[in-house]
């Protein structure tokens, strides 16, 4: 992979003169969503004047009419502010993306069951995936995919459920060349997980035992995976995307690292920063080299044995969070409410 | 009187789980123990297919060949766990060392797929070896730890005598520096 230093000088002599086309355009359109949010405060303002007359039902309505208005300017604001970033990261990204290797904007090969079968996660019920990254460093395939995962849980009136979000940040998947016989789970937390059908793993050093929980089936297979090299870089990798946290999976020939972050670490166009700002464009770069980074931990700890993994699924469909018993919770819990909005109602 | 005999009911669940720890512990060092005899039989197992392999291109080499077999008769016919068995395997592990690099001299049987395929195990193997070492180290630190730290060290007899269990350390020839010259 090219260097930050040439990956700038590229994007300088190529892409900049497109990006600083577009400028004006950002600063209308931020000043576009600027005006609604203004007006949207402007509504509010009223809403406080009315506040101080008296409680009738058309003050009443008035109330909930500029109530309306006020989240519908913020909105629009949103809308339109998304839609241009939107549009610009599609016509963009692979300009930037074209120097780094071959990689693709808008494809991943992570997909709800890749997710599932990790075992990282809770189970879900839908996912929401926006920048998406595919191709190719070096000889080695990969993907990410900044993404939410979302379960409906019992909100706090009986009989309504709420969106909850399980999962806000990245995932990178990395197919591996090498076959791995069971499942090696490796938390970024020092809160014990509950997975009775692993072994828990003590780490050879007491800084990651400190600051990882790992589990697997196979104790010999998770040394060989997470050798103290490999925590080491890690570590390094940890503070690149400013130490959140990561969790890694190892299953039959599939590596999944989940980045437990808000920020968008592959975003090299910003609506609020000028298109002259080259933070933007490192930190996107940085992003990718972590990347590059896992890719050569990988390959060079593990040794390229030409086998196509088999998914154990016996193994996982033990070791993964009962769907079947979160859902009867659920009911359960639902249930509960009811009886209490039912003693409620007698009362 | 509630209160004594709660406290006497936490007082037996500590030390009650402190031995169940000393126990589990000696039990995970054993299993440690017999998971580096496991990967040590994988490589004895795939030396002669190896040297199958090698002696059809490599036909000067005679000398080694010889020597690689002797020596691994003589692991097997150690007893599995022992020092003297883990001793053998050093020896064996330095001579197979000599004979896989000087394949790189051999251009033919480097590209034969099949030598490929059993160096590729060969090294798979060896990084299980390696892994289940660090094992090793990590169950025997484990215990020694429980054994010498109140409460368990109360319950240390349960776990046997472990003088005999010491940490893996490299051998003599592993710890000399390289001289690449020697493989030039």
């Amino acid at each position: 992979m090219i260097s930050k230093e040439q990956f700038i000088e590229k994007v300088r002599e190529e892409v900049f003169p497109q990006l600083l086309a577009t400028e004006s355009e950002r600063i209308r359109t931020l000043y576009k969503g600027g005006v609604w949010i203004i007006f949207g405060f402007i509504i509010l303002s009223f809403l406080l004047l009315l506040e101080g007359y008296n409680n009738k039902d058309g003050i009443k309505i008035c109330q909930y009419s500029i109530c309306l208005a006020c989240l519908f300017s913020l909105y629009r604001a949103a809308h339109i502010w998304d839609k241009y970033v939107h549009e610009q990261k599609k016509k963009f990204t692979p300009s930037f993306l074209k120097f780094l290797g071959h990689l693709k904007y808008g494809q991943t090969d992570i997909d709800i069951d890749l997710l599932q079968h990790s075992c990282l996660f809770p189970p879900f019920k839908h996912s929401i995936n926006d920048d998406c990254i595919s191709g190719f460093l070096g000889k080695t395939r990969f993907s990410l995919t900044e993404t939410d995962l979302l379960i409906y849980n019992l909100g706090g009136v009986p009989l309504m459920y709420e969106k909850g979000t399980i999962f806000r940040g990245i995932c990178i998947y990395i197919p591996l060349k090498r076959s791995i016989s069971g499942y090696t789970l490796l938390f970024n937390t020092s809160i014990p997980q509950h997975f009775p059908d692993l072994e828990k793993i003590t780490l050879d050093y007491i800084s990651f035992r400190k600051n990882y929980r790992v589990y697997s089936s196979d104790q010999i297979e998770a040394r060989t995976l997470l050798t103290p090299s490999f925590m080491e870089k890690l570590n390094t990798l940890k503070k690149r995307f400013n130490n959140k946290r990561i969790d890694v999976s190892f299953w039959s020939n599939h590596v999944l690292f989940a980045i437990h972050t808000t920020e968008d670490l592959f975003e090299p166009y910003s609506l609020f920063k000028s298109t002259r700002n080259v933070k933007t464009y490192e930190k996107f770069y940085d992003g990718i080299k972590a990347i590059d980074d896992i890719i050569r931990i990988l390959t060079i700890n593990n040794q390229a044995l030409s086998q196509k993994g088999k998914f154990n699924k016996r193994l996982y469909e033990k070791i993964s969070w009962n769907k079947k018993s979160q859902e009867v919770i659920i009911d359960f819990i639902r249930d509960i409410g009811l009886l209490k909005l039912f003693r409620k109602r007698m009362k | 009187m509630i209160i004594f005999c709660i406290i006497l009911a936490i007082v037996v669940l500590i030390l009650y789980f402190s031995y169940v720890g000393v126990i589990q512990a000696k039990n995970q060092l054993d299993e440690a123990l017999s998971g580096i005899d496991v990967q040590l039989k994988m490589r004895c197992d795939l030396i002669p297919n190896l040297l199958k392999m090698a002696q059809k291109f490599m036909k000067h080499e005679t000398e080694t060949f010889t020597k690689i077999t002797t020596l691994r008769t003589e692991v097997m016919k150690q007893p599995i766990g022992t020092a003297k068995r883990f001793a053998a395997e050093s020896k064996l592990q330095d001579a197979i060392k000599p004979l896989l690099v000087s394949v790189e001299n051999y251009p033919q049987l480097k590209s034969d797929t099949t030598m490929e395929k059993a160096m590729e195990n060969f090294a798979q193997v060896e990084e299980n070896i390696a892994a289940s070492r660090r094992f090793y180290n990590t169950a025997l630190r484990e215990l020694k730890n429980k054994i010498q730290i109140f409460p368990s060290s109360l319950f240390a007899k349960y776990a046997g005598d472990i003088s005999d269990y010491v940490y893996f350390k490299a051998s003599k020839q592993d710890k000399k520096p390289i001289d690449v010259n020697d493989y030039l």
